[in-house]
């Protein structure tokens, strides 16, 4: 209905469904059935059956992903019959070879073979061995259980043969793959972007000698951008409260600052980013500068205004109660704005965020920025995705935050309660009864 | 009888009353007032001629149609605007700006909403700088004056519009000015809130040593509530007449239907609005067809 508040229960569910329809959207659009699913190759096998040879890294629809593993285990199904039926079928040294350098392309993975000992068949022979006996273990490109008890069934048969190799035919490793949709690289589906944030906020330090050692986490970076924000927001504020209040208070001082603050705000401040870099060098100056110079304008303007919007009447009272001017200002004008002036402040961090991603650009990257900057560049939005979310997510819960504790900040405001936090905790103290409601907004009919 | 009683008859309680009134010290003198504004129109006069003489502890209301420049009126005595020309003297000093001696009520009710009730009562004297102790203390007896001892703690958003008012003039009269200027204040408050606000407004007068201007546009409350009424002309604001209100006190509300109080509010009726009769519309002559499908006449 038109301007008629919904009530709790499905304002609440509303709230909960503008979150889950876009996950939903993303959902869909990842897992959708417009993606070709492909099998990649990991571990291939021969058989005289198939019409084709496929080695590592073909890419086969479902299908004939399933044909052809389905012949491979027949044909180590029928190898198995014939040797417990007790006339093992016959298998030269070339072809039972030729079975064992299966697990070449598997020990490269795991680097226990070099690319060039492909037909090294005694280092080959050697891996096999050890691999069933346990002193190899398959840790960057795992085996199945089934090619493992596979391994140990045709090491049994190596090691009876001795030096030679056996008469009889070997096991087959059945073929392994990895299953792959051909999403645009851009698309990168929620649980793939869950992990990867998962993994990236519960990272420890990467260890001594790592190739990524250099590489600072995720939790690092987010360390980071926090230090640049809250600086550079930090001297914003403080410069641009005592400007905004003396300029919305006193009309001489707001037709000295605000016309050139106004056509300020017009530059953008990432504009200015090659002569920050010039005067605060390339470290954690010119990012923590920039954020100051792009909230600065806008928080001067806002908090004038905020200012002038204080109730005229409430000066000329405390004027006839006999405050002078000094007073008024310290008594009347700051308490009175400070309900909206937090209001305001709680908006420019949201927009200051805006701000730090051009500014961690400056210089030596630095923060989250960084991340998304290097790793988008090479395409890995996997690892962009949850720096993104991360920026989203601080500024939202901040606000929220922010916004929730107005309420014990400014007890004398008579605010509805808003919000994810607010909805959340009136929620529950209704629940749990009347524990503490912080500010008793009941209004006392006079006697 | 009743209709031959003039406004101008007093009874000789109330002609002693206003002998002795006379008689006290002038607390407030307006003398020769003249104010004029810019406006994109040219020069508007706002007040024109004002001479005034307010006794002490006595109950002014001014009366006048919107526009009459009323609130201007009270604005340059509270100090918070300056006359063109003439001056005010409030106790022999000249007025120049706000000061404490004149505490003012507003129609909103103005009240800091971030002090509690009594921290609001208590700033006037925090700001001349007294003692947070003694401040304390005085402001309970002024809310308790007020009946609003209870709510010293509340914030102003948890209190009624009565209520808030009250604590606006604990405020005021926390100041202990000389002068109580009030500017429409009860004029937000509903018709019953009004009247007891009313009520409570004679208590406090009769217990503090206080003169009260006092602005209006509701005759009745002029009437039951002041010594005198001064009635304004519009445009430019001019002193129509001061009348001497014959209504006996203490008053209560049942003397709306006294001889006094009627003979009095008619003749207000007749000098505030003089011009109302031709500005009525003639509701025969509409160029309009009957707005309505029943034929039964509702007269």
């Amino acid at each position: 209905m038109v301007r008629k508040d919904l009530d709790h229960t499905r304002s609440s569910l509303m709230m909960a469904l503008s979150f889950v329809l876009p996950l939903v959207i993303w959902a869909i659009a990842s897992y959708g059935p417009w993606w070709k699913v492909a099998r990649q190759i990991s571990l291939s096998a021969e058989s005289p059956r198939l019409q084709s040879v496929y080695s590592v890294g073909d890419r086969l629809t479902p299908n004939i992903w399933k044909d052809f593993t389905t012949t491979i285990a027949q044909d180590n199904r029928e190898i198995m019959a014939a040797r417990e039926s007790g006339q093992p079928t016959a298998g030269s040294a070339r072809q039972n070879k030729k079975i064992l350098r299966q697990i070449h392309p598997l020990a490269i993975a795991n680097s226990w073979l070099t690319r060039e000992q492909e037909i090294d068949d005694e280092a080959i022979r050697k891996t096999w061995l050890q691999v069933a006996a346990g002193e190899l273990k398959a840790k960057k490109q795992p085996l199945s259980t089934e090619n493992l008890a596979i391994i140990k069934s045709n090491a049994e048969m190596l090691a009876k043969a001795g030096t030679e190799y056996p008469k009889e035919t070997l096991l087959k490793l059945l073929p392994e793959s990895i299953e792959e949709v051909s999403r645009p690289v851009y698309l990168v589906p929620p649980d793939v972007v869950a992990v990867s944030f998962w993994k990236g906020i519960t990272a420890g330090k990467p260890e001594e000698g790592d190739a990524n050692a250099e590489r600072k986490s995720l939790l690092q970076r987010y360390g980071e951008s926090w230090r640049t924000i809250v600086l550079g927001f930090l001297l914003a504020i403080l410069v641009a409260i005592p400007i905004g209040v003396l300029a919305g208070t006193f009309d001489l001082v707001s037709k000295l600052v605000e016309p050139f603050v106004n056509f300020f705000s017009y530059m953008p401040a990432p504009a200015f980013g090659v002569v920050l870099m010039a005067i605060f060098g390339l470290d954690l100056g010119p990012k923590i500068m920039l954020v100051f110079l792009g909230t600065l304008p806008s928080a001067i303007l806002t908090i004038s205004k905020t200012t002038r919007g204080l109730d005229g009447s409430l000066l000329e009272a405390a004027q006839t109660l006999g405050a002078n001017q000094r007073q008024l200002i310290t008594t009347v004008v700051l308490p009175g704005i400070l309900p909206n002036l937090y209001k305001d402040l709680r908006l420019l961090f949201g927009t200051a965020w805006t701000w730090l991603v051009i500014a961690e650009l400056l210089g030596f990257k630095s923060g989250l920025a960084e991340i998304i900057d290097t790793h988008g560049r090479r395409f890995q939005f996997d690892i962009v995705y949850p720096a993104i979310l991360l920026i989203g997510l601080s500024g939202f819960f901040m606000d929220q935050i922010l916004a929730y504790l107005a309420r014990y900040f400014f007890p004398w405001v008579d605010q509805p309660k808003q919000g994810f936090f607010g909805r959340f905790f009136s929620a529950r103290s209704r629940i749990l009864g009347p524990s503490s409601p912080p500010a008793a907004a009941t209004t006392l009919d006079s006697p | 009888m009743i209709a031959s009683l003039s406004y101008k008859d007093q009874s000789p309680g109330v002609k002693a009353r206003f002998d002795k009134l006379k008689a006290r010290p002038k607390l407030l003198e307006i003398s020769g007032l003249y104010k004029r504004f810019h406006s994109k129109a040219g020069e508007v006069v706002a007040l024109q001629d004002i001479n005034l003489t307010v006794h002490r502890r006595e109950f002014m209301c001014v009366l006048g149609q919107s526009g009459c420049g009323k609130s201007t009126l009270i604005r340059i005595l509270a100090g918070l605007e300056t006359p063109s020309a003439g001056q005010v003297l409030v106790d022999g000093n000249p007025v120049i700006g706000p000061g404490r001696d004149r505490g003012m009520v507003f129609q909103s009710y103005t009240l800091f909403p971030w002090l509690t009730v009594k921290q609001n009562v208590m700033y006037g004297p925090r700001m001349a700088g007294k003692s947070d102790f003694t401040n304390q203390s005085e402001a309970r007896q002024w809310l308790a004056l007020v009946g609003l001892d209870k709510f010293e703690e509340s914030y102003p958003h948890q209190l009624s519009g009565g209520m808030k008012q009250r604590a606006a003039i604990a405020r005021a009269l926390a100041n202990e000015p000389r002068i109580l200027l009030m500017d429409e204040p009860f004029g937000a408050l509903d018709p019953q809130t009004r009247q007891q606000m009313q009520a409570y407004l004679l208590q406090i007068w009769k217990n503090v040593d206080i003169t009260i201007f006092f602005i209006t546009h509701d005759l009745d409350e002029a009437i039951f509530l002041s010594d005198r009424i001064l009635v304004l002309d519009p445009r430019p604001g001019r002193i129509r007449e001061i009348v001497e209100v014959p209504v006996p006190r203490p008053r209560d509300h049942e003397q709306i239907r006294s001889p006094e109080f009627l003979a009095t509010k008619s003749h207000l009726e007749t000098i505030i609005h003089p011009e109302d009769s031709h500005a009525k519309p003639s509701f025969d002559k509409l160029p309009i067809g009957r707005m309505t499908d029943v034929n039964d006449s509702v007269e």
